[in-house]
């Protein structure tokens, strides 16, 4: 399923669909938020925060690509599926780290957390 | 040639040695060429501070000019820049604030401020209705910039119709990187505008609003566009600040490694979701405390509602003062942040330097370089807040072994002392500190603080977004050529705004705010008119630099600035080793020789400064 499970969510359209129940034994999921959204296309400051499950050999790319399908705002705002890319606007922290050597092909498993994070200026 | 539409026509020339003022015309070709405030201010420093001068010489200019939209009813139009030759780099600085004074300046018939020499004793200026006179402050002498604020209002009877810039302790006593704060505490933060007010005994500017208004050119059209302006800040391009003010990004810039924690010895801060703007604005209690014409009203006052200092009132802070006063020096409450950034306000020091040279102080207490003896009884042990307090009072009124140490900045004071805490300090070569982020996380900035012409950023605001530039979207933001590539191609939109008189947060449209441009002054500019001037006035920022004695070799990282993370998300991402390659590439795409920096002949001719090829 995917589930907003930040502790005080803000008033908002969940961006992907609802489905399926609580996590059950067996099924890998991973942990993906979205950090100041209304700065990656989204109406609500956020922290937006989702489970996604995963499939068989899932990388970065896939699950992309299966998140821009399922939501209108995601292609326009972060990924563009027609040419397979990320937009510079959207910095993006895998379990804590800048570095993905493997780009869009670093391969997901159980547990992997994907910060979604717009470039800031300061003030 | 017919005026434009958006000036006052004329300016202040205020000799202190002389004690004279006379009003001067506004030159029209350089209006054409440079536009205003920075602009402005970068022509005449560089027609009048000639080689050799210093910052402390009473030859120094130092300059404060609004812009065409200063004043108008266009939102965030209170702002104005200074432009100096500053301390801290001893090369140019340029450092814009908002809040009235502006606005209040161009209301009363000047688009800007030209002051030389020095007094001999403290003065202030006070400017009303078209006249204009130097007034004895020695009744002010010792006083910070809020009490300043406070008497000469009184004083002259002018409650909320006066707008007041002044120096404090720290700008009297000649702190290398003291401010110019107004309006409260919107402050002209970068190089040291404050010790060269300093310099010249100057404690205070004084303007009475005046009754006059602002000439514009297509009125109906300059009202259509303010709607349009506003509306695109408010709910696309300043959103977030709309919203949570420029804390907002506190804990995207924690989770992305951009945040500064411990002088850079960390790169992870656990608390940072108490200091983001979504839980100050949601727990603090907040008071609307808005600039010139602004509807984005992102500046609040607050009061402190949780922790040791619950019932505290004063500003909100900014990113930079939530960041300066938190993890820079080890504290985790956000209250203190409130505090410490009202009393650094109060004192009047650019805050990014004075948490840099604080934090370097506390990592050589830790270390054992300073003992509490050393301190004169201080513990600088991370995140007493109370002891930092201290230290700012001790710095603005160089008192003691440190505070007269650290009254110089953290490059001065890290190499004065030597040893292993030499490499310590967080700051560019030039002499500065950056502002309070974590540049190993954001390589655009560091780049752009060595590189840049004003002694703080010039050319980006932390991003690398090819695509808005035409060219593909880069995955790695690390990415040397990119970055390099980005910072170059962007140079000149950002000196170009500051030229308007506008707060930067109301104009993130680049097209409406050109179209404003238009409709207010009556030129016929279009974005890359606009991207043009903006390059010539870094241009000529940078001849002017040469000239005082601009080296490439300064224009690097320190040690602790450079070194790669230990921990943190950039953890093990080295930007030391491309930094040569960054700023090589940087230099050619800019249009300046690849390895000395300097403008070449072909650019300045392009930009319309055929006069400068000869003059360095």
């Amino acid at each position: 399923m995917t589930k907003n499970i930040f502790q005080k969510p803000f008033l908002f359209s969940p961006p992907f669909p609802q489905s399926g129940g609580e996590r059950s034994g067996g099924e890998s999921k991973i942990r993906i938020e979205f950090w100041m959204a209304d700065r990656l296309g989204w109406d609500t400051p956020g922290p937006i925060v989702f489970e996604e499950e995963l499939k068989r050999g899932d990388s970065l790319r896939t699950l992309l690509n299966r998140m821009a399908e399922k939501n209108r705002y995601f292609p326009e705002a972060l990924f563009d599926p027609a040419t397979q890319t990320l937009s510079s606007e959207v910095s993006l922290v895998f379990n804590n780290h800048i570095d993905l050597p493997q780009g869009l092909e670093t391969p997901l498993k159980d547990g992997d957390r994907i910060l979604f994070l717009p470039i800031l200026a300061g003030g | 040639m017919e005026p434009y539409g958006g000036y006052m026509g004329k300016f202040l020339r205020v000799d202190l040695s002389s004690m004279t003022i006379r009003e001067e015309e506004l030159d029209h070709q350089i209006i054409d060429q440079y536009v205003g405030g920075t602009g402005i201010g970068a022509r005449y420093l560089f027609n009048e501070v000639l080689p050799g001068v210093k910052w402390n010489d009473p030859e120094n200019r130092l300059l404060f000019f609004s812009g065409p939209l200063g004043g108008t009813r266009i939102s965030g139009t209170g702002t104005y820049s200074v432009v100096t030759l500053g301390p801290m780099t001893n090369l140019a600085g340029s450092s814009q604030a908002n809040g009235l004074f502006g606005a209040f300046l161009k209301l009363s018939g000047y688009d800007g401020l030209l002051i030389q020499g020095a007094a001999s004793r403290p003065v202030y200026i006070f400017i009303k209705e078209g006249t204009a006179e130097i007034r004895e402050a020695s009744h002010l002498k010792g006083k910070g910039t809020f009490e300043t604020e406070e008497i000469l209002k009184k004083e002259l009877g002018l409650g909320y119709r006066g707008s007041v810039v002044s120096i404090g302790p720290a700008g009297e006593n000649l702190i290398r990187f003291a401010m110019i704060s107004g309006d409260g505490g919107h402050v002209v933060a970068h190089n040291g505008m404050g010790a060269v007010m300093g310099s010249k005994g100057l404690k205070a500017i004084v303007v009475a609003r005046g009754k006059g208004g602002i000439p514009v050119t297509d009125k109906t059209e300059v009202e259509r566009l303010t709607r349009a302006l506003h509306e695109d800040a408010k709910n696309k391009g300043s959103k977030r600040i709309y919203d949570l003010g420029t804390g907002g990004g506190f804990s995207a810039g924690a989770l992305g490694g951009t945040l500064p924690v411990k002088n850079y010895l960390t790169a992870e801060f656990p608390e940072h979701e108490r200091f983001d703007g979504k839980y100050i604005r949601s727990h603090f209690k907040m008071k609307h405390n808005p600039c010139w014409a602004c509807q984005l009203r992102h500046c609040k006052l607050c009061t402190v509602t949780e922790g040791p200092y619950a019932g505290f009132k004063g500003e909100e802070p900014e990113y930079e003062g939530l960041a300066t006063w938190g993890p820079v020096i080890g504290n985790t409450d956000p209250g203190a942040t409130v505090m410490l950034n009202q009393f650094n306000d109060q004192m009047g020091m650019d805050l990014n330097e004075a948490g840099w040279s604080i934090s370097w102080a506390m990592e050589c207490y830790e270390k054992g370089v300073f003992d509490k003896k050393d301190l004169e009884g201080l513990d600088l042990t991370w995140g007493n807040v109370e002891a930092v307090k201290e230290l700012l009072k001790r710095i603005a009124f160089r008192q003691g072994m440190i505070g007269e140490l650290l009254a110089e900045g953290v490059k001065r004071a890290s190499e004065k002392t030597g040893g292993e805490a030499a490499g310590w300090g967080v700051y560019t070569l030039k002499g500065a500190a950056p502002r309070s982020h974590d540049h190993r996380g954001r390589w655009c900035e560091m780049l752009d603080t060595c590189t840049s012409n004003t002694g703080t950023i010039e050319a980006t605001r932390g991003g690398v977004f090819p695509e808005r530039l035409g060219y593909p979207p880069v995955f790695d933001k690390f990415s040397p050529w990119e970055v390099a590539m980005v910072n170059a191609k962007e140079n000149g939109w950002l000196q170009f705004v500051d030229c308007l008189g506008i707060c930067a947060f109301c104009c993130p449209n680049r097209d409406l705010t050109v179209q404003c441009t238009n409709a207010v002054t009556g030129r016929d500019l279009d974005l890359k008119g606009a991207i043009l001037i903006g390059r010539r006035i870094v241009n000529l920022l940078r001849v002017f630099n040469f000239r005082h004695g601009l080296r490439p070799e300064l224009e690097r990282p320190s040690l602790r600035y450079s070194e790669t993370p230990k921990d943190g998300p950039v953890k093990g991402r080295p930007i030391r080793p491309f930094f040569d390659f960054m700023v090589r590439t940087y230099y050619e795409l800019m249009g300046w020789d690849p390895d000395t920096g300097r403008p070449l002949p072909q650019t300045l001719k392009t930009l319309g400064l055929e006069e400068l090829i000869e003059k360095f």
